[in-house]
């Protein structure tokens, strides 16, 4: 599927060119796009570097949005999955240059388009990245997403950002959510997360996703506590352990309740309220849930995720 | 060039379709209840001091209803020592007459065993620990109770020392009235 999303995307890209009908003559810049048509962008480049080095093809906003092109095609094909990639840091920058020396106009449009491209492109990486990141790395989804940002609002000023804030937010939720996972001792770990799903909620109280993962957060957390006891555990730390997790199912409870009666009827939110419920004491909700959800499977009214 | 800004918006689009995480967060199902309260009577096992004929061979535990309590007691505390003892736990159909067994957990989802246990096992340095209301008054040596959420546990001390079983310091200083 992504490999034809891929053919897709570089079908489409290649229908971008660059637009030869600049209206002053830039005999250099031309120089450029005709290496750049042919594909040789490297050539492309070494013509492009001296049209940029010429003082009257350097005043023209073409010349630097040539530039942009170029380079986003260099990055595109040879460092498409490099997110230090210098070509695209390049093409930003004159592409920069270009819209400030035209901010409207023909050239300004295509540049923007361009622009937003590889905007995206940092979008993409930050997300790629939320799946990746280590203790050490942890601050580069929001690194590259800053970088996104910057260039979408050179698009457009008025870009509504919350979309992609949501996408990001419940990426990086899930991001520290693994760390955590991978080492409960990790309590920030948690708390990160819990920040970044409580960030996707303020900008969509109704999030049933980002409500659930909160709901799974602070759940697993309590039970963690109660997993913690072992053979070793001292009967004075069962209690204080104890209490610790019901403070966990208590934060769990209201969103788990939220989810259940707000979002989509689904096993998961069932069972999000179930297991809650049943942490906390009350078996008989525990039980009324639990028959009423096996019902609704029996009738198909419920599908189970396999 | 209105063709090209719907070239780069779909792109835009197929772009952050083709990127979307696919890790899932996923629900802890383990039964906490039935952690904790078999944690209680490893802790019950670990704590009470058995006469010495009780002190051979292993330390057997029974579970009476409640799966989720016997697994857990299993998997976290099967075969580890109690003392010089082996830990052993069984999952029960009905209150044993024959076997010995240091400790005799009753489900409520048993209730009515209660009194069986209690006339079988009376003569026997056995310890009965129930989790419903009303148990200890019943004749259940220890008895499981859930106060804001959290399990805790009343005790009948004296009929647990007349099992000639002596409940530690720290089962006591824990106990709830």
């Amino acid at each position: 599927m992504k490999k034809t999303i891929l053919h897709i995307i570089i079908i489409l890209i290649s229908m971008c060119a660059i637009n030869t009908s600049a209206q002053v003559p830039l005999p250099l810049t031309n120089e450029a796009i005709t290496a750049y048509q042919s594909g040789d962008f490297l050539t492309a480049e070494k013509k492009i570097k001296i049209a940029l080095a010429d003082k009257k093809e350097s005043q023209y906003a073409y010349t630097h949005y040539t530039a942009g092109y170029i380079y986003k095609e260099l990055y595109k094909t040879i460092e498409p999955e490099k997110r230090e990639s210098v070509y695209r840091a390049k093409a930003i920058g004159y592409l920069q240059e270009s819209l400030k020396l035209e901010p409207t106009g023909s050239t300004a449009e295509m540049t923007k388009a361009a622009l937003k491209y590889l905007a995206v492109s940092y979008f993409n990486d930050a997300l790629r990245r939320t799946v990746e990141i280590t203790e050490e790395t942890k601050t580069e989804p929001e690194a590259l997403y800053s970088t996104f940002r910057k260039n979408m609002r050179l698009v457009d000023a008025q870009t509504d950002f919350t979309p992609y804030d949501i996408q990001l937010f419940k990426a990086l939720g899930q991001a520290h959510y693994r760390l955590w996972e991978a080492n409960t001792s990790q309590q920030k770990e948690a708390l990160q997360s819990v920040d970044y799903y409580q960030r996707v909620l303020i900008l969509d109280e109704k999030d049933c996703e980002a409500a659930f993962n909160l709901v799974i957060l602070y759940y697993n957390q309590g039970v963690y506590k109660i997993r913690s006891i072992d053979l070793n555990t001292d009967l004075s730390e069962i209690i204080p352990l104890q209490e610790m997790a019901i403070r966990y199912f208590n934060q769990a409870l209201p969103l788990a309740q939220q989810c259940f009666f707000d979002c989509p009827t689904s096993a998961d939110y069932y069972k999000g309220l179930m297991f809650c419920n049943r942490a906390l004491g009350n078996e008989d909700e525990y039980l009324r849930l639990k028959t009423e959800l096996e019902s609704k499977i029996a009738q198909g009214l419920i599908q189970v995720k396999k | 060039m209105p063709a090209k800004h719907c070239v780069i918006s779909l792109l835009c689009i197929l772009l952050l379709l083709a990127s979307k995480s696919s890790y899932a967060q996923k629900l802890d199902e383990g039964d906490t209840r039935a952690m904790v309260q078999a944690s209680f009577l490893f802790q019950f096992a670990t704590n009470c001091n058995w006469p010495k004929e009780a002190k051979s061979g292993k330390f057997y535990i029974g579970v009476l209803g409640n799966p989720s309590i016997y697994q857990s007691a299993k998997e976290r505390y099967g075969a580890k020592p109690v003392g010089s003892q082996t830990l052993e736990i069984v999952s029960l159909t009905e209150i044993p007459t024959t076997q010995f067994f240091h400790i005799v957990f009753i489900d409520k989802s048993h209730k009515g065993d209660l009194s069986k246990a209690i006339k079988e096992l009376k003569a026997k340095n056995t310890l009965i620990v129930t989790n419903w209301e009303g148990a200890l008054g019943a004749g259940s040596h220890i008895n499981f109770k859930s106060i804001d959420g959290s399990i805790r546990y009343e005790m009948n001390v004296a009929i647990i020392e007349d099992r000639k079983i002596i409940p530690g310091v720290k089962i006591i200083q824990w106990k709830v009235d």
